[in-house]
């Protein structure tokens, strides 16, 4: 009861709190795009990260200026994409800036013949898209030829060009004098130096490079001395999504989207939280719109897994509601799965949210530092050459409280959150230590407050901490990578304390057997040991979800999994797989089957000239799928400690099912069309909050308090433990533009149906919505700006009326938000911050019949980067 | 599970939230963009090492990392480079007075304003602007105010602008303190109703409605990126103001309200900081 009324007043906390600002930094840092399909899972082994390598020109990348060029006295700027093909060698060339005839004529001629080191994924060639921007400054006035040859050079102008903010070499850049009317060039070397002989005089210095703004400056060069000196040149735009791989994608996944880049961490309404997107994806729907755990294809929140590298967080989001645990810059991309999750995801009957972390590079350094209203924290990354390694630190400090006690003195909140990575060897033979945890305090009146001596103190607490170790070794067609992960979790309600030691080991490999076939074959294993102070009362009729809970308890989980990725053509993926798993908690012991089958067929393919010849963007795809999901029983949100229940309550089992096409529109324009029907026999834990007559009252709670009844099968506590029957079923539709330097985003259309089987009949399940729309758009501008919109419409939830259960709906709402990023750079570091606005037209929220909120979070965050 | 709508302390915490962020965008404005357009450019170093050959000076000696750092010197005005088109944003403080129309309470403006758009040309730009502030008095309004505006704004000049919106204005209220003149009818109402008048006004309002503005804004610039200045705006919204009267239509679910549609009108001065 102390956990349940706990998590309540947290519950009604952070809706307090949500009022105010809801902030995380946006990280936006550099990404190194993923191309294909990952080995991947919870709870099991992860791939061993690619690396991306950028492209390397191998050729000089100047541009000469054109003979026919109109008079200009303002520097003109040329951009293109330059699709680098696996062989270095320019594939194509597009304009992305306004036309200016002649000039992008000159710049893209000059570009078909620049040459590349390709650029390496993983190690392989693979093409890639690269931006470059040529500046064409005015030419001086021409000079007249000296008589005698010019003056003598009796100096020199000496020194290095650097780009202003991240403080890299300049290279490919061109370095003039002019003296007089007399004209004096040099290149710079590939570490940014160069070395001038002039003569006497006063010379303007004017640097050319590309993608950079015009650089001018004055010198005053003296006989007999030389003049050192470091340029500091600033670019047009400081991108942090440098490069977009495109890929040779090949397509093995049924269902999976992945975000990455800005789509992750600059989307309006998310707070810069990679994991918040998801709820802008199809198929997912909210249990209020602030609350960041997603109700995917009609399943409780419970049902899908939130994972990192495959493993599941005890505790995603601080506070239950407030920026995730996970430092930003760790994540690379977050996978969705809505459904149809390969067999390496086992333990979900639902969506997989899993945001994949990247292997640092052997040469990387960062420094990061930011603040905002609500926290404060840092990361710093460093090679250790001595073992050949680089590490990683981070760490936040939250202070909600501090705003919280604005409004209210009767709770605080507070929490903090670590990291610390090590990154080993290479993507193929190498390691990574990964450590991370977090703590969150919610603080109440201690008994001996008084009206007007507001003493707090902690009345709950959530803590969690993981050790990640993973090997990774591949040689030829084998790659294998080994797991263990240990961990303690948390929680502590009042004095009432819940425990958990986590140990679990995995290990996968994968063997190409041929270009047509690949085989996959895992092992997992779990051990959880549970002690808790508050749980033991089995006897009788159990007073609320802690009393259900054991006193101390081992729970034992292994698993198997093998699949299959078969090619019998170019037109066919054929992905067969099962995984078996078996639970064990003392005393009753469950076990579970989940065979599983996805199926492509290309139908056709369109003519994409940026994708490469054999990757599988061209293709159109049809894509099916079946298979069952097993979970074991757990609470509907995530809690430490609470990841288990005992297994006398059941499995859960799913059997998803869809069909769909993906349909290339444009190279950077995919549509997706996907049909689902699940079916959950039986659904334990559901999460369900809705009055069962109109002469009941709604639950009030997150975690109902009601007793264990035979007759009345009406009570929500009831519908918690007792097994019911559900199906779901809906269309789901995705246009999404990818694109580095122009519009990003996407529309989701989904129109589904989630129904529990009540009484003999079908009946909406409390958070089913009918419609769910977003519109999400970004648009990097020139001087380092980038602006977003995201435009929200849910229908509303089922209600209880006099006509029975759930035989209406509150009304649905709609949600606009706004955010603005702006990169200002200073000498030797970047400075971003960002303004978000959630909700700026204060739309209303029906809650509950009768119960509408209104609000607005404008946030504002800040960073510093060096 | 049950949430209450937004309470008073939360509207005040909101006001709260609203000055110290907007505290925050003026320290930003200073500290983040206007450093960076002024940031100091060093003296060149000059090597005293001399050479002995006319063509050939000596190689130097001083290391890399020592040499002094020059940034460009400005290539354009920063009038001109105001004038080109392209994305500006501004933050500011405004401070007034909103006044309720035929009955409607009124109430004192401090809050925060978001300013975004486009400059589309020397004349003219295109801008979106957001207004969250609290409007409050005693036994007037206690509401958070918000507002957004499509404005189109021209440049009379180099300081001057002038610009006129149209778009969104709401109020949020809970608990004003303010009599309740529709308390008894509240409990035995099985419909919800639509009052034709402002006055006597409802209890608590929150609803939207369309709004407008008059802008005439004096700006200073303080270099290539930023600029400061004074805005004067005259401000009118139409509120639909909606009332739960806590109970619902047992067939439908619909909950049972009270309307009211408030005019109000009012003016600011505000503070702004603007970057482009």
């Amino acid at each position: 009861m102390a956990l349940k009324s706990r998590i309540y007043q947290l519950f009604l906390l952070l809706c307090t709190a949500a009022v105010f600002s809801l902030a995380v930094p946006a990280f936006a840092a550099p990404v190194d795009g993923q191309a294909g399909a990952a080995l991947t899972g919870p709870n099991v082994v992860p791939p061993a990260p690619p690396v991306l390598e950028p492209p390397k020109a191998t050729t000089a990348t100047t541009v000469a200026y054109p003979d026919q060029a109109p008079k200009h006295t303002d520097p003109v700027v040329v951009r293109i994409k330059i699709l680098v093909g696996s062989d270095g060698v320019v594939k194509k060339v597009n304009l992305i800036s306004p036309p200016q005839p002649i000039f992008d004529e000159a710049v893209v001629a000059a570009a078909k013949g620049f040459h590349f080191q390709p650029a390496t994924y993983g190690g392989k060639p693979v093409p890639v898209e690269i931006s470059f921007t040529h500046t064409f400054l005015p030419p001086p006035p021409p000079a007249a030829p000296p008589p005698d040859g010019g003056p003598p050079l009796i100096t020199a102008l000496r020194g290095k060009l650097v780009e202003k903010g991240t403080r890299a070499p300049l290279t490919a850049a061109t370095v003039t004098a002019i003296i007089g009317e007399k004209k004096y060039t040099v290149e710079a070397d590939q570490r940014g130096r160069f070395r001038l002989p002039l003569p006497a005089g006063e010379a303007k210095i004017v640097i050319s490079a590309s993608g950079f703004k015009a650089f001018v400056q004055r010198e005053v060069m003296v006989p007999q001395q030389e003049v050192g000196v470091a340029y500091y040149v600033e670019r047009e735009r400081y991108d942090p999504y440098e490069i977009v791989v495109y890929g040779e994608k090949r397509r093995e996944e049924l269902s999976r989207i992945t975000l990455r880049g800005a789509e992750i961490k600059q989307v309006p309404g998310t707070f810069g939280d990679p994991f918040r997107v998801i709820q802008t994806l199809p198929g997912v729907s909210s249990i209020i719109s602030l609350l960041p755990f997603p109700v995917v294809r009609g399943a409780s929140p419970g049902s899908t897994g939130y994972l990192v590298d495959g493993e599941r967080v005890p505790l995603l989001y601080h506070l239950l509601a407030g920026p995730s645990v996970i430092h930003p810059e760790f994540i690379d991309e977050v996978q969705f799965y809505p459904g149809g999750a390969p067999v390496t995801y086992g333990g979900y009957t639902a969506g997989i949210i899993d945001g994949k972390t990247r292997r640092a590079r052997s040469d990387e350094q960062l420094t990061d530092v930011d603040a905002n209203l609500l926290q404060a924290g840092g990361l710093i990354r460093r090679p250790i050459p001595a073992i050949d390694a680089t590490a990683t630190a981070a760490a936040r400090v939250g202070y909600p409280g501090m705003i919280l006690s604005l409004a209210t003195d009767q709770a605080s909140l507070s929490y903090w959150d670590y990291q610390f990575r090590l990154d080993g060897g290479n993507p193929r033979k190498g390691w990574t230590l990964f450590a991370y945890g977090a703590r969150d305090e919610v603080d109440g009146p201690a008994p001996t407050s008084t009206a007007t001596n507001v003493v707090l103190q902690p009345i709950l607490t959530l803590s969690f901490h993981r050790l990640d170790l993973r090997a990774y070794y591949g040689q030829g067609a084998y790659d294998a990578t080994f797991r263990l992960i240990g961990g303690l979790d948390g929680t502590d309600s009042g004095g009432q304390v819940i425990d958990v030691k986590v140990l679990e080991p995995s290990a996968r490999v994968r063997v190409r057997q041929s270009e047509k076939l690949d085989l996959v074959a895992g092992l997992e294993g779990s051990l959880k040991d549970y002690t808790s102070t508050i749980g033991g009362n089995t006897n009788g009729a159990p007073t609320g979800i802690t009393a259900l809970l054991p006193g101390t308890a081992i729970y034992y989980q292994g698993g198997a999994l093998a699949e299959a990725l078969w090619r019998p053509g170019p037109k066919w993926l054929i992905r067969p797989g099962v995984r078996g798993d078996a639970y064990y908690d003392g005393t009753t012991t469950l076990k579970s089957a989940d065979p599983r089958l996805a199926v492509r067929y290309k139908i056709g393919s369109r003519d994409l000239p940026d994708a490469p010849t054999a990757s599988d963007d061209k293709g159109i795809w049809l894509k099916a799928g079946l298979g069952v999901y097993h979970q074991p029983p757990r609470l509907f949100l995530p809690v430490p400690g609470y990841d288990v229940l005992p297994l006398r309550f059941g499995l859960l089992r799913a059997i998803q099912s869809s069909f769909g096409a993906e349909i290339p529109v444009t190279d950077s324009v995919q549509f997706n069309i996907e049909a689902f029907y699940n079916d959950m026999n039986p659904v334990v834990f559901d999460f369900t909050t809705n009055a069962s007559n109109v002469n009941k009252a709604a639950v009030a709670s997150l975690v109902p308090s009601g007793t264990v009844s035979t007759s009345a099968q009406d009570q929500s506590f009831d519908r918690l433990l007792t097994p019911q029957q559900g199906r779901a079923y809906g269309l789901e539709t995705l246009l999404r533009r990818q694109s580095k330097n122009g519009l990003y985003g996407w529309i989701s259309y989904t129109l589904s149906q989630s129904l529990r089987l009540r009484d003999n009949s079908w009946v909406p399940y409390d958070y089913d919505r009918l419609h769910l729309l977003n519109l999400v758009a970004g648009l990097p501008l020139p001087r380092n700006w980038d602006i977003g919109a995201r435009l929200q419409y849910q229908s509303g939830k089922p209600t209880t009326t006099t006509a029975g259960y759930n035989t209406a709906r509150t009304d649905g709402y709609f949600r606009l938000d706004v955010r603005i990023d702006k990169r200002a750079v200073w000498n030797k570091w970047l400075f971003d911050f960002y303004v978000d606005l959630t909700n700026v037209a204060l739309f209303p929220e029906e809650i509950v019949p009768g119960a509408t909120i209104r609000y607005v979070l404008p946030t504002i965050g800040v960073r510093g980067r060096l | 599970m049950s949430i209450a709508p937004i309470g008073k302390s939360a509207l005040r915490t909101q006001s709260w939230t609203l000055a110290i962020q907007a505290f925050c965008a003026a320290v930003l404005a200073v500290g983040a963009l206007l450093l960076p357009a002024t940031a100091h450019a060093a003296p060149a170093e000059t090597l005293a090492e001399a050479g002995t050959a006319v063509d050939a000076p000596a190689v130097a000696t001083v290391e890399d990392d020592a040499l002094p750092f020059k940034l460009s010197l400005p290539t354009e005005e920063d009038r001109v480079a105001w004038q080109r088109p392209g994305f500006r944003m501004a933050l500011g403080l405004e401070y007034g007075t909103l006044r309720g129309l035929d009955g409607a309470p009124s109430g004192r403006i401090f809050g925060a304003i978001l300013r975004t758009g486009a400059r589309l040309d020397t004349d003219w730009s295109l801008l979106l602007s957001f207004h969250y502030a609290s409007a409050s008095a005693t036994g007037g309004l206690a509401a958070l105010r918000f507002a957004g505006t499509l404005d189109p704004t021209w440049h009379v000049n180099e300081h001057l602008e002038l610009a006129a919106g149209v778009g969104f204005g709401g109020l949020v209220e809970s608990s004003t303190g303010r009599a309740d003149p529709y308390a008894a009818q509240r409990q035995t109402l099985d419909v919800s109703i639509t009052y034709p008048k402002a006055s006597p006004p409802v209890s608590t309002c929150s609803g939207l409605g369309p709004a407008g503005l008059l802008r005439a804004g004096w700006m200073q610039l303080i270099g290539p990126l930023a600029s400061t200045g004074i805005v004067l705006e005259v401000q009118g919204q139409w509120t639909g103001c909606v009332v739960s009267v806590g109970r619902t239509e047992a067939d439908t679910a619909k909950a049972l309200v009270q309307r009211q549609w408030w005019p109000l009108a009012g003016a600011t001065l505000a503070w702004m900081v603007q970057w482009r």
